[in-house]
């Protein structure tokens, strides 16, 4: 369906461009404010205010756009499509739901939601699974990469981690989705809370690290490599860091950096940050040949503050896409940012997010559902 | 291994001609690209001037290309960004080329 854009002294005289170009009612329209009009000095309009807007498809919009994207939430999702117990175990009910011929999907999200058991629960539920293959393409290729496809690009998962949010966004066409699959979402998702959260960021490789036992035993040499680089790298920029390693959990190393001046290190919108942790994780991939984990790099808490930041705008923007209907365009984030966007607004009834654009310009965009 | 890298490249490059100078980025760029590839002796930065600032031309061995620029152009893409930030610290401005 194409899409017209227009500008107007306000949305609403962009609105009504938008209208007379497709030459439809309103109702039969979607919108998505790109930018409101903006007042300069004295009244005087500095910049126009900009719609996008479509003939609504007759068709429902294609369910594909609704996705879920956090995986924690999503395994406890399969364990309520498969009508048993209250959503706990994420990685032994989902077993279940496979079992009883439950969505493939919950499976895989299973085997991310406990990563030391996943290539059991991984290997065991794909087999069962491949009779439903048809039934459910996305989700068996999924449990399928877990434990074995990626022995080999698990590791370099890692450098991929960042992109693995717009791997999901990029879909899953076929994907099942039922309408109530979100309520479930929803109600379940009080109860993975923290851990949800807690993965929240890259949470979306998940899968690809579910390799077991090697884990535990690489992480050690990798946490060594990634702080020798890091106090190297900082080094090298001239800069007094304190390099510091946490281990939060089995599969997930954390290196904090401290001391002055360290801003640099951030950059504009975490982009250096960003750009450094890639480079860590590669370096810590060439040298170990095998990094299972997720290695998060993170300078003076700048990474909790920012997804603490990008929460409350990401409600407050959902909040007023309740209260208006537009649909919304946010300024165009990197992956990670997105992801944290994704993760706030799904758990807010009454908005949905999609991903649009291409990278370095993918944003996200709010509706109304 | 990386200084001696940079400043026996850096000595090279920076004897005749005082402006051209890497500075911390050359530094950088040198030790990440050493520290990506698998022969760091190819390794290799040479530095010159235009309009549109301090130019970091990155030589590394043919079999190490692929390292330097990974998938997709992601590691070559956060190389850039880190040099360009050890520029700004030292106020210049500074592009990586990769050269093949």
């Amino acid at each position: 369906m194409e899409w017209v854009e227009t500008t107007g002294r306000s949305v609403q005289d962009a609105k009504d461009k938008a209208l007379d170009e497709l030459g439809v009612d309103e109702a039969d329209a979607e919108f998505e404010v790109v930018a409101e009009a903006q007042t300069g000095l004295f009244g005087r309009l500095r910049s126009e205010a900009r719609v996008r807007a479509r003939v609504r498809p007759t068709a429902p919009r294609a369910k594909e756009e609704r996705r879920n994207r956090d995986r924690r939430r999503r395994a406890n999702e399969g364990t309520a499509a498969a009508a048993t117990a209250p959503a706990n175990g994420a990685g032994g009910t989902a077993g279940t739901a496979d079992a009883n011929g439950g969505r493939s999907r919950g499976s895989g999200r299973g085997a991310a939601a406990s990563p030391v058991t996943a290539d059991e629960t991984g290997s065991s539920d794909t087999r069962p699974d491949d009779g439903a293959t048809t039934a459910a393409p996305r989700g068996t290729i999924r449990t399928a990469r877990a434990p074995r496809a990626t022995e080999g690009a698990a590791a370099e998962g890692t450098s991929e981690s960042l992109d693995s949010d717009a791997d999901v966004d990029s879909g899953d066409p076929d994907r099942p989705a039922p309408r109530n699959r979100n309520r479930n979402r929803n109600r379940t998702r009080s109860s993975v809370g923290p851990t949800g959260a807690e993965t929240g960021l890259d949470s979306d490789d998940d899968d690809l690290s579910g390799k077991g036992p090697e884990v535990e035993v690489d992480m050690a040499r990798q946490g060594e490599v990634a702080v020798d680089f890091l106090t190297q790298l900082t080094a090298e920029l001239g800069l007094e860091a304190q390099v510091s390693l946490t281990q939060p959990d089995d599969d997930t190393l954390e290196i904090q950096l401290a001391g002055p001046n360290l801003g640099i290190l951030i950059g504009p919108k975490g982009a250096t940050l960003v750009a450094i942790q890639n480079l860590t994780r590669t370096v810590v991939f060439n040298e170990t040949h095998g990094s299972n984990g997720h290695i998060y790099v993170d300078v003076g808490g700048y990474r909790q503050k920012r997804t603490e930041a990008l929460t409350r705008f990401a409600t407050q923007v959902a909040e007023q896409v309740k209260a208006n209907g537009n649909r919304t365009a946010l300024e165009p984030m990197s992956a990670v940012d997105r992801k944290v966007v994704h993760d706030t607004i799904s758990a807010i009834e009454g908005v949905q997010t999609i991903s649009e654009g291409e990278e370095p310009r993918r944003r996200v965009v709010v509706l109304p559902g | 291994m990386s200084d001696v890298e940079g400043s026996l490249d850096g000595g090279v490059d920076d004897w005749g001609d005082d402006e051209v100078d890497g500075g911390r980025a050359k530094s950088v760029l040198t030790f990440l690209a050493t520290r990506l590839v698998d022969d760091p002796s190819a390794v290799r930065v040479e530095t010159s001037e235009n309009r549109q600032g301090i130019k970091l031309a990155l030589h590394v061995a043919p079999d190490d290309m692929g390292k330097v620029i990974g998938r997709r152009g992601r590691v070559a893409q956060s190389i850039r960004s880190v040099v360009r930030a050890a520029g700004a610290r030292d106020g210049i401005d500074v592009y990586v080329d990769i050269v093949d």
